[in-house]
């Protein structure tokens, strides 16, 4: 590494104050997240109850800790199926073009100019509120995204010379795919799966907001955010930290996606 | 000529081919959609009026072909819930949206078209790290947590504002803000990025050469060949917050399409949700296909592609 690239380690940093306490969580955490004890409720911030208590006297410090559970898992698990399909669609597209890819691509296109919010919506009226609708929902919005930009890569890299000097030595089209264009690819796979990452936090984080994702009782960001909206002005710090949460793991791997895209020059 | 006939087609095209995936998503997907309605513990009397209602005894492809013919004498059907025409609904709601996209659309090229040109001038300086330190912030905020925010602030704190509720235009400051802060993030990198690059011609130095004012310089050569990025940029963001004001439109309580589509997608108000969610594209792709000519009359060598 010839400079020390600062946007991926502080958003390494970033991301990691949000993701350890998120694992911590799965083993412990200082109070119990859904245990309810209203003579409690709406404790400001102290050296008990780091973040406050929320309506119900709950400590927002293990809700906020517990509430990235099924954040990060949803967001993750859509990003990855989004781009297990998109790519492998795209890279068909790209590799073998003409007809497929133009169907492709006008498919792409239409889905494109879809925001995934209405996606999930649409989902939401087949499929019920729920956390599986929203993964499907991301997962779908991000094919698109993963299927343009393989594409692009198997376009570009499917012209270069090494690529002629696999398929000369007589080298499959699947050892070609995955032993030589794949590799050379990977780069910018990576930055856009952890800039879809970034989005995918913020879409779940949105749509349980609305109170179509994570449901009661298992806590959830965006959930908190809806449950607190009225007490605001009452309790400011039930408002502030969920949202905190959120922000800072979507600016730890929007960083991330730009130290690797700086790197990847 | 030949690439507007061929931008007509194309839009034509993705239209008709968004409304049959919607068709079809909550028309065969589901398997029955009056069961879906209804629920499977529906009266069987009211299941049969249902189907009857719908028209659900007749081959889905005919179907199909009465729903398209009814879009295009602009009739989308009845709701379920409300029991009132779709169309009538849909036009009450549809300004509020409109005018809280290009509002908050607006409102983040406002912010960020001083700073950005800031940056691009003075490349290099405190200034430039600080704002760009600041917009990597921006693009990390949920435009629903900083809408709550703003109500704490504006609304409760110091009272100077409505929190909620759509009753004069002054209702539609918070909402318009809580959605530009975000876009003006990525806005200032933009318009910083495209600005930075057009500076760096030789038509800018010839310019500068012949003795014109810096504002000249920047305003008038540099701003107009760095605007077909601005506007190409500011147009997505304005066609993603078509069909994406619904947070914030249940933020601030305002009655647009967002939270007619949020009540009627939870109510499987199903031909309501295939209506919105087709005017909705159909709002995007115009947005789309007007956006496509703003950028030829700003950069005529796209003319030639």
């Amino acid at each position: 590494m010839p400079r020390k690239n600062l946007p991926l380690w502080l958003g390494v940093f970033f991301a990691a104050l949000v993701l350890i306490p998120t694992i911590v969580s799965l083993f412990y955490t200082p109070f119990d997240p859904v245990a309810m004890r209203i003579e409690n409720q709406f404790q400001p911030p102290s050296s008990v109850h780091w973040f406050g208590t929320d309506q119900y006297g709950r400590d927002l410090f293990s809700r906020i800790m517990a509430g990235g559970q099924r954040s990060l898992g949803i967001s993750a698990a859509a990003v990855a199926v989004g781009m297990f399909i998109g790519g492998i669609l795209g890279a068909a597209a790209g590799y073998y073009g003409k007809r497929l890819d133009q169907l492709l691509m006008r498919l792409a296109e239409a889905f494109h100019a879809f925001p995934s919010i209405l996606l999930a919506l649409l989902a939401v009226a087949i499929l019920g509120p729920g956390e599986a609708t929203v993964l499907a929902a991301i997962a779908i919005a991000n094919i698109p995204v993963f299927m343009k930009i393989t594409r692009a890569n198997f376009m570009q890299q499917g012209k270069q010379e090494y690529v002629l000097a696999a398929r000369a030595i007589g080298a499959s089209d699947w050892r070609i795919v995955t032993r030589h264009i794949l590799p050379n690819c990977m780069r910018m796979i990576q930055v856009q799966a952890s800039a879809s990452y970034a989005a995918a936090l913020l879409a779940e984080a949105s749509l349980s907001y609305l109170g179509l994702g994570v449901q009661p009782p298992q806590p959830s960001w965006g959930r908190m955010l809806r449950e607190v909206q009225a007490f605001g002005g009452l309790a400011p710090w039930t408002v502030i930290f969920p949202g905190m949460a959120i922000a800072l793991v979507v600016l730890g791997f929007n960083l991330v996606a730009d130290g690797l895209r700086v790197k990847g020059k | 000529m030949r690439y507007l006939r061929d931008r007509i087609i194309s839009f034509a095209a993705t239209l008709l081919l968004i409304s049959a995936v919607t068709f079809f998503a909550v028309n065969v997907l589901p398997g029955d959609p009056a069961l879906l309605i209804l629920g499977t513990e529906g009266d069987p009397e009211r299941l049969a009026s249902l189907r009857q209602e719908l028209g659900l005894n007749q081959p889905v492809l005919i179907r199909f072909a009465g729903w398209l013919t009814g879009m295009l004498r602009g009739d989308l059907g009845r709701s379920i819930r409300y029991s009132v025409d779709i169309a009538p609904l849909i036009k009450n709601a549809l300004p509020v949206t409109l005018l809280l996209a290009v509002s908050g659309v607006g409102l983040a090229l406002l912010i960020s078209i001083p700073i950005g040109i800031g940056c691009a001038v003075r490349h290099g300086s405190l200034f430039e790290t600080l704002s760009l330190v600041m917009t990597q912030f921006g693009m990390a905020l949920p435009s629903f947590w900083l809408g709550l925010l703003l109500i704490n602030l504006f609304a409760l704190r110091l009272g100077i504002l409505p929190p909620a509720g759509y009753t004069s235009g002054a209702s539609l400051i918070l909402p318009a803000l809580a959605l530009a802060l975000p876009r003006a993030a990525v806005l200032i990198r933009v318009v910083r990025g495209s600005v930075l690059d057009a500076l760096n011609q030789d038509y800018i130095r010839t310019a500068r050469s012949k003795g014109l004012p810096q504002y000249m310089v920047l305003y008038k050569h540099a701003l107009k060949n760095a605007a077909v990025s601005i506007a190409a940029v500011s147009g997505v963001q304005l066609t993603q917050l078509l069909g994406g004001t619904i947070v914030i439109e249940q933020v601030f309580g305002l009655p647009g399409l967002g939270q007619l589509l949020l009540a009627a997608a939870l109510m499987r108000d199903l031909p309501l949700v295939q209506g919105l969610v087709v005017t909705s594209a159909a709002l995007i792709l115009a947005v789309n296909f007007g956006l496509d000519l703003v950028l030829l009359s700003l950069d005529p060598r796209l003319r030639y592609e």
